[in-house]
């Protein structure tokens, strides 16, 4: 198998998160995830009809995964065709424009209806975008960081035009969702979580299952090697359903940078 | 005694320069100082040769010329010594041989000399040759020697030596001939004493005899000697002849020998070329096979059974399908390549052969067989070779081909099998991420169309079969612990139901799509999203056809209803989504059910096609429940029909057109999300609205025809108050706008009748009607007007009293007869129209009752006032 792994075409992969992008119309969903996925800015974007795909394999530690992200369509006629999306993803990202209030202040009733819809341990990334436009700014950084801090949800701002932190909200919720399988919250192997494993894993199960148990080992190998605060429910999700809303954002993603721009958290 | 004094003779450069005639010369250079000083010691020889060189060089003559010649020298020698002894006293003088010749005063008859000379064979020539040396002889007594050795130096053979030691003697004749001159005159001086004379005389006379007998004794002791060298020289030429013989016998046997050996070096050189050709042939051999032949590894890889490609030992001999077994198809292909270039290179010569094709590889072993023998009987035969090899490569390249496609075949047959057990696997996962392996696997077997259908026919089926699990589990189980809910959840909410199935199935799709793009390596296609229209109309190439065919019959199974087991349980998408819609009572849920499934059908179309069996099915579903629809809607608009009543007193529009225009305002909302394109809305949607609208018109007209006691005034107003409200719940949607024209020209010409109709009304009540009549009907120029009836100065002056009546009392604004219509701008719009109309009628009549043809008296009392009052009055400008 060694030979030819350095040819590989399509990257291979460990698992597969299913994405929803939602927030209200014309905040710039579509034009983030374009950044994300081609690093440019889209230009004469027009309103998403329905709903759109795209994927894209991102490499967060360790681990390959690729991402199955769904864009979904803003607009309020569109509601009834997009909230059947919600279903089996395994994460959303919540998308508001920093230049206007009102698709801040709609922000609970996506909420609700991504809570609602979706996964019980669905993460979620808010995420303020178009922060290029700072002088038109209308919701404060502390404000949407106060708001996701309340939801429990993670916080990132962006801009879809100079892609300042454009691939941030995808990195978060890989990061988060591999903590969630880490302490077993969400397990790969049942569906409908919106979370599966690739072809490397299912590789890896393979060889270590023919071989008896040498080889790869258990595909939960990073299961034994949680560290500390791993199972002592600090990153909260479903660690019993009451609590849930006990992450702290800021350890979830272990960084505090500093300033405005380019911070994540 | 001039012998002592004589300078010992240097041999030449000849004799220096050969060790044998050195030695020769110097024995015999030392013979004749020796002698002389032994002549002047008193004779006595023997020791002459005592110095051990001259000795050894005796010994070599002696030995080599038959020991006898020694000793007849030797006993010339003694002879000599003896001769020189006698030659002391010359009485007794009977010198022989050499030693009377060593002897300077020695006088040697010429006849001994002649006689001696005779002797040799070679006796004048060596005269001639010395002749000169001759002259000086008589001067240099060693001179002779010189020339005996330079004879000896020319002829260094035994014979030649003889030969000069005999012209020695001849030479010592010459000599002695040149002395006996001398002796001659030392003769004459006895004869000047007569005592002695007869001494003299008799010694003379007995000098002569003795000296003849003693030349004659030593001239036979020579002969006797050299009778014996002579024998020894013809025993020698005996064996020189023979050796002659044997010689030639020898050169004979090795011409012969040569001969012979002559065709076995040609042969040997022969097999040595063939050999060397051998060889290169092996070579060619070696490069033919490892050029047209796997190696035995490589044909195991191929017809191995074990399909295990090796995970635990990557360094074990792989028997399974991996990259290995690729690059071993690649060779069998590269080979194959090669052969058909052989073919064609070879071409001509093999035509013959392969058109007699049935030959075979028994018509290739008699070659190979000939080419053999001809191989082994050398390169005479070799010239015909080149056209047995153009058959043969023609042949071998045959033989390759067969086993090659064999080999190919088997490879084929194991990537079949192969395929064939890693989808079966694959309908195990729900991610199917596809390994390089199987995408080459694939690829390769596009070559085999028949294998790959079979392949993809297997794939296609355990994908439906799992999609179809999996949707049913979506449906039935939803996630881990229920959550998300399962689909069927909410089946009450029909169109959550259905977006919900129609949504997961556009998820499954577009993974299904990834994992098909990834297993036939689509390109090109790489940057754009899954979602997005693809261009269904071009060209499109293989493995688009195929990702396409295959995602086509991965989808077939949630589309197509099950044929057996009818139950809806079991069924797909279609057979759920119909029953949803059949068991729709509202007619807004049956039009967002078929809105929602359309919305998928033109995602659809434009993701997977036209013709995917996917976008069929949600073609059908969205037919029927589009027809569903409509059909709701007919049903709707016959039983608005059925139940028809006068319109209410106030003139509103109908309870059933309100309700129905909200319907039909909802389904315009609805419509409104959906995917069509807005220049095709108007077209598409007419269908609807006319199956909408034209009932509710039609209920109207109906509605005013059932109405006996409405009058034609209430009745437009009715109409007008209806058409109206319509075209309000049409107006926000530009997709109506077409129809909403249609009302408004409806409602136009209402309108338009209307404004006469309140125009005739009023202008009954201004009192103006006569005289505008009147005004109207005058047609002979000559009658005044005042001679007209209605427009007498009378009815003038009545009518100018009930116009007063009329402005005072009227509301210029509106009208009472206007106020049920629903549009107050509308009806301002009709009384204005009418004032303006009346306020005309009053200007005109003014100014008929001023003109001076029409006849009245004093008109001016009759009008109260001019035309600006009453127009002023009546809010017109």
């Amino acid at each position: 198998m060694n030979t030819y792994e350095g040819t590989e075409l399509v990257e291979a992969y460990d698992y597969l998160f299913k994405v929803i992008v939602v927030g209200e119309s014309g905040t710039g969903k579509s034009c983030l995830l374009h950044h994300f996925i081609h690093d440019t800015f889209k230009e004469n974007s027009l309103h998403t009809i329905g709903v759109e795909f795209n994927s894209k394999v991102v490499r967060i530690g360790d681990k390959s995964v690729k991402l199955q992200i769904w864009d979904s369509a803003g607009q309020e006629r569109f509601k009834s065709v997009t909230r059947s999306y919600y279903r089996g993803a395994a994460a959303a990202v919540l998308v508001y424009d920093i230049t206007r209030r009102s698709s801040f202040t709609h922000l609970d009733q996506w909420l609700s209806d991504c809570r609602a819809m979706a996964s019980p341990h669905l993460v979620v990334v808010l995420v303020g975008n178009k922060v290029d436009k700072e002088a038109e700014r209308e919701v404060d950084y502390l404000e949407g960081l106060r708001w996701a801090e309340q939801n429990n949800v993670l916080f990132v701002e962006t801009s879809s035009i100079t892609g300042t932190n454009a691939a941030q909200p995808f990195l978060l919720i890989g990061q988060s969702i591999i903590v969630l399988m880490k302490d077993g919250v969400i397990d790969p192997d049942v569906a409908g979580t919106g979370v599966s494993y690739g072809e490397r894993q299912l590789r890896a199960v393979g060889a270590s299952g023919s071989s008896g148990g040498t080889g790869f080992g258990s595909r939960f190998s990073f299961a034994s090697d949680t560290t500390g605060g791993g199972g002592s429910g600090r990153w909260g999700f479903g660690k019993g359903r009451g609590r849930r809303g006990s992450v702290n954002v800021m350890d979830m993603v272990g960084t505090g940078k500093e300033g405005r721009e380019g911070k994540c958290c | 005694m001039a012998s002592p004094s004589v300078p010992t003779p240097t041999p030449t450069t000849v004799i220096r320069t050969n060790p044998i005639s050195l030695r020769l010369w110097k024995i015999i250079s030392h013979t004749s100082t020796s002698s002389t000083i032994n002549n002047s010691a008193g004779g006595g020889g023997g020791g002459a040769f005592d110095d051990p060189a001259s000795k050894e060089a005796l010994d070599i003559v002696s030995e080599r010329y038959c020991g006898r010649i020694g000793t007849s020298l030797t006993s010339t020698r003694n002879g000599g010594a003896k001769a020189k002894g006698l030659s002391r006293d010359r009485r007794r003088a009977q010198g022989g041989g050499i030693g009377y010749w060593l002897g300077s005063d020695a006088v040697p008859p010429q006849t001994t000399a002649e006689r001696s000379g005779s002797e040799d064979e070679d006796e004048s020539e060596e005269e001639d040759g010395s002749s000169s040396a001759g002259e000086d002889n008589a001067s240099l007594g060693g001179t002779p020697i010189r020339l005996g050795g330079g004879v000896l130096s020319r002829n260094q053979s035994s014979a030649a030596s003889i030969r000069s030691t005999t012209s020695v003697v001849a030479r010592v004749s010459t000599a002695t001939g040149g002395d006996v001159n001398g002796h001659a005159v030392v003769g004459d001086q006895p004869a000047s004493s007569s005592s002695l004379v007869n001494g003299a005389t008799n010694a003379r006379k007995y000098f002569k005899s003795d000296l003849e007998k003693g030349l004659v004794q030593g001239s036979l002791k020579f002969l006797s000697a050299f009778e014996k060298v002579d024998e020894q020289l013809q025993l020698l030429r005996a064996h020189m002849h023979e050796m002659q013989d044997r010689c030639s016998t020898i050169q004979g046997d090795v011409d012969r020998a040569n001969a012979g050996t002559e065709g076995l070096l040609r042969r040997a050189n022969g097999l040595r070329e063939q050999e060397q050709s051998a060889q290169i042939r092996n070579e060619i051999s070696q490069l033919f096979l490892t050029r047209f032949t796997l190696p035995p590894s490589a044909i195991h890889l191929l017809k191995s059974r074990s399909l295990a490609a090796s995970f635990e030992n990557a360094q074990a001999q792989s028997q399974g399908v991996d990259m290995q077994l690729f690059e071993v198809m690649d060779k069998v292909k590269r080979i194959r390549a090669d052969c058909r270039a052989l073919f064609e290179f070879v071409g001509a010569d093999a035509v013959g052969v392969r058109g007699g094709g049935g030959g075979g590889a028994a018509a290739g072993a008699a070659a190979d067989g000939k080419e053999e023998v001809e191989g082994e009987e050398g390169d005479e035969k070799g010239i015909d070779g080149e056209g047995v090899e153009g058959r043969d490569i023609s042949l071998v390249a045959k033989e390759i081909m067969a086993t090659t496609t064999e080999h190919l075949e088997d490879a084929y047959e194991k990537l079949h099998r192969w395929a064939m057990f890693e989808f079966r696997k694959v309908a195990r996962g729900e991610q199917v991420e596809v390994s390089p392996v199987m995408r080459e696997t694939v690829k390769r077997l596009r070559e085999r169309r028949d294998l790959l259908d079979d392949v993809l026919n297997l794939l296609t089926t355990t994908r439906q079969q799992y999609l179809l699990q999996q949707f049913l589990e979506a449906l039935t189980r939803g996630g881990p612990n229920g959550l998300p809910r399962p689909i069927e959840l909410h089946a009450h909410d029909p169109t959550r139901y259905v977006g919900d199935m129609l949504a997961w199935v556009h998820q499954a799709t577009a993974s299904e799509r990834e994992f098909l793009d990834a297993l036939f390596d689509v390109r090109g296609h790489a940057r754009r999203m899954v979602g997005e229209a693809r261009d269904m109309t071009g060209q499109a190439d293989e493995e688009e056809v195929l990702a396409r065919r295959c995602l086509d019959r991965a989808l077939e199974g949630l589309s197509r209803p099950l044929k057996h087991g009818a139950e809806v349980r079991h069924g797909g998408l279609q057979v759920r989504i119909q029953h949803t819609v059949k068991s729709q009572e509202g007619i807004i849920v049956t039009y967002k059910i078929a809105n929602l499934v359309q919305f998928y059908l033109v995602t659809m179309q434009r993701t997977i096609g036209d013709h995917a069996l996917l976008t069929k099915a949600l073609q059908e579903i969205f037919d029927s429940a589009h027809e569903a629809f409509l059909e709701t809607l007919a049903s709707q608009g016959r039983s608005l029909l059925r139940f028809l009543h006068p319109p209410e007193p106030d003139l509103a529009p109908p309870m059933a057109l309100r309700d129905s225009s909200a319907t039909l305002h909802e389904i315009m909302s609805v419509y409104d999300t959906s995917l069509v394109d807005e220049g095709d809305r108007e077209a598409d949607f007419a269908q609807i609205l006319r199956a909408a609208v034209d009932p509710l018109v039609k209920m109207c007209q109906h509605m005013v025809d059932i109405w006996p006691k409405g009058t034609e005034w209430e009745k437009n107003i009715f109409m007008i108050n209806c058409s109206l409200y319509l075209q309000h719940v049409l107006e926000p949607y530009a997709f109506t706008s077409q129809r909403g024209a249609e009302l408004q020209e409806q409602i136009d010409s209402r309108i338009s009748t209307l404004k006469q109709e309140h125009y005739r009304l009023l202008s009954e009540q201004s009192g103006l009607k006569l005289i505008v009549a009147a005004m109207n009907d005058k047609d002979d120029p000559e009658t005044p007007l005042s001679r007209l009836p209605g427009a007498e100065p009378k009815a003038i002056s009545q009518a100018m009293k009930s116009f007063e009546a009329f402005l005072t009392s009227l509301d210029i604004m509106t009208s009472s007869s206007l106020a049920r219509l629903s549009s107050a701008r509308i009806a301002s719009d009709i009384h204005r129209f009418a004032l303006d109309q009346i306020g005309k009628d009053y200007e005109r009549t003014y100014s008929a009752v001023l003109n001076k043809d029409n006849k009245y008296e004093f008109p001016s009392t009759l009008l109260s006032r001019d035309p600006e009052d009453v127009y002023m009055l009546m809010g017109l400008d």
